[in-house]
């Protein structure tokens, strides 16, 4: 309005629009519709279901709005306000010790020589190949009613609190290791020089340069940590014994009680701390850049013979534990009766003898975790390539990165229950879905988006955003440039988030615990049923079953891009 | 208005406009090009050059007007219905592709014979001089030759138009001047008309049959290279092309200005306005001619010497001007002649029907 208007010195040109759209090709009209296909498919296993979560916690039994008297019931219900704080508590704790461990641990391998740090390395991250409710199952063994180190426990039980802290150390433990090594690589040798040169004590250089510097990596690892003990769902469900959390809580209300209703705000109380913390991961990250720049030197930990003993002798006794408790589930896989008969056996893998499934749950797994991997490897890089290159449809490309981002917030859980709510509603015509083996796999990869989503638009960032032009001004369609370049130079990745989905997928329990019929029974659901009659050896086999599968794919992965990417990857060479 | 010895008009930019949110990138831009012309969008960053380009192409395409290729209203057109090949600053090549899969990938999808394909690209490689480097990955090539790999993919497909949108910017300087003999010699081949947009005024001055000078949104003048930097239309035009002196001063009734005082004969660029309005006097350094002491002149005081290889670049002070910092730039006899030093008196004259005059604005912040 209040441009300058000059008078056009050529003769009139023909009215032109106020707003000129360019007319829509056959490439435009293609790429529109798969934006809308994934925009689509995050709307429906996503945003909906918690929509139905949310107006379910509104409702009564007969589905009638109640306005808030669920919540009052919920408060006003002593049992079940204790399990916050039981939760809280059992996440704090674990938080806390997992933390100080792993930083210890980070420190060793990244600013220390000990030795055989790649042994100890790869040893810390094992808890990483299994389901949650293996390090239960092992505890259960060595500090249960017949366990060998029982007296360590000085007559407490290791059902309750102890064991559930326990347990979700060992499982957020390498979240935790992975994050710290990390920020603790990043170190700028420059400015321990400068306090080097100042006279500076150690000690003091560690308070003032080493730990300002990883304060966000300490920062995004505590909530990493709290959220994963706080949401998970296979430790308390092992070794809970009577002391109720909320995740099986909503466990209890949903499936023993079928109290949905109640399920529903049990399950929004627990939504509650995790997006608390996703929003403090999301601004964390954002201060958090460009720690390191170009002009930095690269810290090298130079040999001290005291400290790197230390650091080994520390760093050897978390390593074993960690080391015992996956090896305690092997090898008790294979006895016959802990702890009186030690004689080694098969029979524990024998599952139809123990569960009707037998071993059908496991070739669901494989199934199941294959799909996850395969469409969601699919979904996930296509969608994200539309969101980042795409050029039409601009609002729905936003509601998509804010949507694949959502996930992450959400425990297993919580979405497992909202897909009961959501696609059990009798109006809902996607009602068919449910009960099936692609229920399962949609739940999974909606669960899993937004690692994958994060990892394939950063990639997809460094890719040179001026492809699609060069492609169209050469008249070659957007999705030959995309098989022919964009796919082949963001392989690695591609595999990465292939890896991540499928192993995800496989150690999963939480939320396919809501939406399993007998035909689609998974491994990891499975380790729970079978507990839960009582067969601790046969379940420990299964949750092992589990860990041979991931560490195979792991090393799978490892092979594929020592020996068969490299052939695809000749152009990286200078 | 067509002369008839002249080509035909091929690419007719009519009121393009184009904001993103409140800033307004181009402002009701109007521009002919005509077949084979070199023509150079030349501006400082942000004054909407590349902003112009994108839109010709259709990768961003305007707000409103209309844009005419070869007769055709490709106005509304996506990119890939419209005619033209495209050298970006980053050069976009595909990393995993060979110099010749990168130079042929445009052929390959046309369904063009493998063996014809094979001839085409050792055709353009061997234009751009590349020959003995098809079968190499971009990493493996240097930068110069990463653009020329850009510039025979961009011509491949023989394109009505060739864009180039800074295409020498991310090169050493070496490299640069090579590059650039070899842009302007493809281009006296093949004749393809060409728009290419740098902020580097002498790429702009050395390549083009005509320039665009932008700034702000706006086109500030449309010339030759000779006509941008002899007669520039504005104090920007002055400032931005080629070095300038800018004097504040006033009109005289007679047609001349005065300068401190100091009457002045302006050439070219005197427009008629009130007496005794504010304006501004841009002298080139080069229209600044410089005496002994005494021979004539105004008294002036060398403040500082450069030496430029070709020609010596004297700072003065000319206290008769009012002016502290007065730039000329003198023959290397000449300057040995006067023993030019800080500190040396010399006579600075500014001879009749030289200087150019501006209404008094700022010269705008020129690179």
């Amino acid at each position: 309005m209040n441009q300058s208007v000059r008078v056009p010195s050529l003769a009139p040109a023909a009215r032109t629009p106020r707003r000129l759209r360019l007319s829509m090709g056959r490439e435009d009209w293609i790429m529109a519709g798969g934006i809308l296909a994934v925009g689509v498919f995050l709307i429906v296993a996503v945003a909906l279901p918690l929509l139905a979560l949310f107006v379910k916690a509104f409702e009564n039994r007969a589905g009638e709005f109640v306005g808030l008297a669920n919540f009052a019931a919920y408060f006003s219900t002593p049992s079940l306000t204790q399990s916050i704080w039981n939760s809280l508590f059992v996440a704090s704790a674990s938080t806390v010790i997992t933390v100080t461990l792993g930083f210890v641990f980070a420190y060793g391998l990244t600013r220390t020589c000990m030795p055989l740090r790649g042994v100890l390395r790869a040893l810390a991250v094992t808890p990483i190949l299994s389901p949650s409710m293996l390090p239960a199952i092992s505890l259960v063994y060595l500090f249960g009613n017949k366990g060998f180190a029982k007296g360590l426990l000085f007559g407490n039980s290791i059902y309750g609190p102890i064991g559930i802290i326990m347990g979700e150390v060992y499982y957020t433990f390498p979240h935790v290791l992975l994050i710290l090594v990390t920020a603790l690589s990043m170190a700028d040798a420059r400015l321990y020089e400068a306090a080097d040169a100042l006279g500076t004590s150690r000690w003091r250089t560690f308070w003032t340069v080493t730990l300002p510097g990883v304060r966000y990596g300490l920062v995004s690892a505590a909530v990493v940590a709290f959220t994963l003990a706080l949401t998970d769902f296979g430790v308390a469900k092992v070794v809970g014994g009577r002391f109720n959390v909320l995740a099986t809580d909503v466990y209890k209300q949903v499936i023993g009680q079928k109290n949905f209703p109640m399920g529903a705000v049990v399950g929004l109380v627990l939504l509650a701390p995790a997006l608390l913390s996703f929003l403090v991961t999301r601004h964390v990250q954002k201060r958090q850049k460009a720690q390191l720049s170009a002009r930095s030197v690269l810290l090298t930990p130079q040999p001290q013979k005291g400290r790197d003993l230390v650091f080994f002798a520390v760093c050897s006794v978390i390593a074993l534990a960690i080391a015992t408790m996956l090896g305690t589930s092997a090898f008790a896989s294979f006895i016959k009766l802990w702890p009186y008969d030690l004689t080694l056996t098969l029979t524990n893998y024998d599952f139809s003898l123990v569960d009707s499934s037998g071993w059908t749950s496991y070739t669901n797994s494989l199934v199941m975790a294959s799909s996850v991997a395969v469409i969601g490897t699919a979904v996930v890089f296509g969608g994200a390539y539309l969101v980042e290159k795409g050029r039409s449809l601009p609002l729905l490309r936003h509601a998509i990165s804010v949507l694949a981002l959502l996930p992450l917030a959400v425990p297993g859980l919580v979405l497992g229950i909202a897909y009961i709510f959501f696609f059990n509603h009798p109006a809902n015509p996607l009602g068919f879905l449910m009960g099936t083996m692609a229920i399962l796999v949609i739940n999974t990869l909606a669960h899993y988006y937004t690692v994958a989503h994060l990892s394939a638009s950063t990639i997809l960032k460094q890719v040179d955003g001026e492809y699609e032009a060069v492609s169209a001004s050469l008249k070659v369609p957007f999705w030959r440039t995309f098989a022919l370049v964009t796919v082949p130079v963001c392989l690695p990745t591609i595999l990465d988030i292939l890896v991540y989905l499928f192993a995800t997928a496989l150690t999963t329990a939480s939320s396919l615990i809501f939406l399993y019929t007998p035909d689609t029974k998974t491994a990891s659901v499975a380790v729970i049923s079978i507990d839960d009659a009582g067969n601790i050896a046969s379940a420990a086999a299964m949750a092992m079953v589990i860990v041979y599968t991931s560490a195979a794919v792991r090393g799978l992965d490892l092979l594929v891009r020592r020996f068969g990417l490299a052939r695809f990857q000749r152009w990286r060479q200078r | 208005m067509t002369a008839p010895e002249e080509p035909p008009v091929y690419l007719r930019l009519q009121n393009i406009s184009k904001h993103f949110g409140t800033f307004h990138a181009l402002r009701d831009v109007s521009l002919s090009i005509r077949k084979g012309e070199f023509v150079c969008f030349l501006g400082p960053s942000g004054c909407g050059k590349t902003t112009l380009l994108r839109a010709i192409a259709g990768l961003d395409p305007q707000n409103s007007g209309r844009i005419e290729q070869d007769g055709r209203d490709i106005s509304r057109l996506p990119p890939a219905q419209r005619d033209f090949g495209i050298v970006f600053q980053s050069y976009a090549l595909f990393p995993n592709l060979t110099a010749a899969e990168n130079i042929g990938y445009g052929l390959r999808n046309r369904g063009v014979p493998g063996h014809e394909i094979r001839a085409r690209v050792e055709q353009l490689a061997t234009l751009v001089h590349l020959y003995e480097h098809l079968h190499k990955y971009p990493s493996q090539l240097s930068g110069g030759q990463q653009q020329r790999v850009a510039l025979a993919r961009a011509l491949a497909l023989s394109p009505g138009l060739l864009l180039l949108d800074e295409p020498l910017s991310a090169l050493d300087a070496q490299v640069r001047q090579f590059l650039r003999r070899e842009i302007k010699e493809v281009h006296r081949r093949l004749g393809i008309t060409t728009i290419m947009v740098t902020h580097d005024q002498e790429e702009a001055l050395t390549l083009s049959d005509r320039i665009v000078l932008m700034n702000r949104g706006v086109i500030e003048q449309v010339g030759t290279p000779t006509e941008l930097y002899r007669t520039p239309r504005t104090a920007f035009a002055a400032a931005f092309v080629g070095q300038s002196n800018f004097l504040p001063g006033r009109l005289r009734a007679d047609g001349t200005v005065a300068v401190n005082g100091v009457p002045l004969r302006p050439g070219v660029g005197v427009q008629a306005g009130m007496p005794d309005e504010p304006v501004q006097i841009c002298l080139r350094p080069e229209q600044v001619e410089l005496r002994p002491a005494g021979a004539g002149g105004y008294p002036a005081q060398v403040t500082d010497v450069e030496f430029c290889g070709s020609f010596w670049r004297v700072t003065l002070s000319v206290e008769a001007l009012g002016c502290r910092r007065l730039v000329a730039d003198v023959p290397p006899a000449l300057g040995g002649a006067l023993a030019l030093a800080e500190g040396a008196a010399v006579d600075a004259l500014v001879p009749d029907g030289v200087a150019q005059v501006f209404p008094e604005v700022f010269p705008e912040a020129a690179a």
